[in-house]
């Protein structure tokens, strides 16, 4: 059994989907980060980054339980665990993992501060708004010719694919406008449509908020000082 | 014999690639893509590094013998890992008494 620590995020909800394509069984154990449930130190145990997603399984390599964070790494434990959605053909891989890594360093992390700055921050700073929004497009833009040359990012569809979607769900809250990324947006709506897909997002989505709407308490656990006390 | 070419500058995420290189031993060439003279932009460039950024290897000697291109420093070390028989990746424990490799 998997024990899934997570939240209505976009990367809780890359190993939604990769939970729901493979029928895995799962416990959803929630991780509310507007209350601060990932400071908590049982929390920290598991996810030494105090950030979700995480998960346990029970029956891990040698039928031991396994802890794993950094919703890549879980997206390539699970692909090798089922043996789907992370070939074994060593140049399928090999595509797999550069866009798989593309996201973690790219389309997370800009398009994380995308939003942020466009949506959450006090004050509007324009260089902050226009570095990630360009670089949001600039992001859009790279695989949308990608995507001129297959019809997933590498090839069939994958685990790079599931950990890209979710971040591409709000374009316009990221400065993007997707009716300039038309391969995008196929790509979009052909992972939209699959009932896996639209069951993962669906998880824990009485907890979404419309932006932005937080209460101080959720604000001071999101954004404030106390994410930076060293644990 | 494989060659890989190193299309790198003197960032963080360049020197990953040539610190895995020179713990493993493997032979390689350097070429400089000067990200302050856009030599990032150039179109050779793009085509093995799709989101223009470095670092971004060839080898003459990938899955198969035939030539392969990766782009993303985390996807390259994991690459060079496997090629190199898992030097720097953990392999799963050998029961049994020690294994002398």
């Amino acid at each position: 059994m998997i024990d899934l620590y997570t939240w209505p995020t976009p990367n809780g909800h890359k190993v939604h989907i990769m939970l729901e394509e493979t029928g895995l069984r799962y416990n959803v154990l929630p991780i509310n980060i507007g209350k601060g449930d990932q400071f908590k130190p049982e929390f920290l145990k598991i996810s030494p980054n105090n950030k979700m997603p995480a998960l346990v399984d029970s029956d891990g390599p040698d039928g031991k339980p396994i802890a794993v964070f950094e919703s890549g790494a879980m997206l390539m434990y699970l692909g090798d665990k089922t043996g789907k959605f992370y070939p074994s053909d060593k140049r399928t891989r090999y595509l797999v993992l550069q866009w798989l890594m593309w996201q973690m360093g790219g389309i997370g992390p800009m398009l994380g501060q995308a939003h942020h700055f466009r949506n959450y921050a006090p004050e509007k700073l324009a260089y902050a708004i226009d570095r990630y929004s360009n670089e949001a497009n600039r992001l859009y833009g790279v695989l949308d010719k990608r995507l001129t040359e297959t019809a997933y990012v590498a090839g069939e569809y994958s685990i790079a694919d599931m950990a890209i979607m979710p971040w591409l769900r709000y374009p316009d809250r990221q400065g993007v406008d997707m009716e300039k990324y038309p391969n995008v947006k196929r790509w979009f709506a052909a992972i939209a449509a699959r009932p896996a897909v639209q069951r993962a997002l669906k998880v824990l989505e009485e907890h979404v908020k419309p932006t932005p709407g937080f209460s101080a308490e959720e604000r001071e656990n999101l954004f404030g000082a106390k994410q930076y006390a060293r644990r | 014999m494989s060659v890989i070419d190193l299309y790198t500058f003197m960032t963080p995420n360049g020197r990953k690639i040539s610190v895995m290189l020179e713990e493993v031993g493997l032979a390689y060439n350097v070429h400089k893509i000067d990200i302050t003279k856009d030599e990032q932009f150039a179109l050779a460039f793009l085509k093995i590094s799709p989101n223009n950024k470095i670092p971004a290897i060839v080898d003459s000697d990938g899955p198969g013998g035939e030539p392969i291109s990766l782009f993303e420093s985390g996807a390259i070390l994991i690459y060079l890992a496997e090629k190199t028989a898992g030097t720097f990746r953990p392999r799963r424990a050998p029961t049994g008494r020690l294994s002398s490799g």
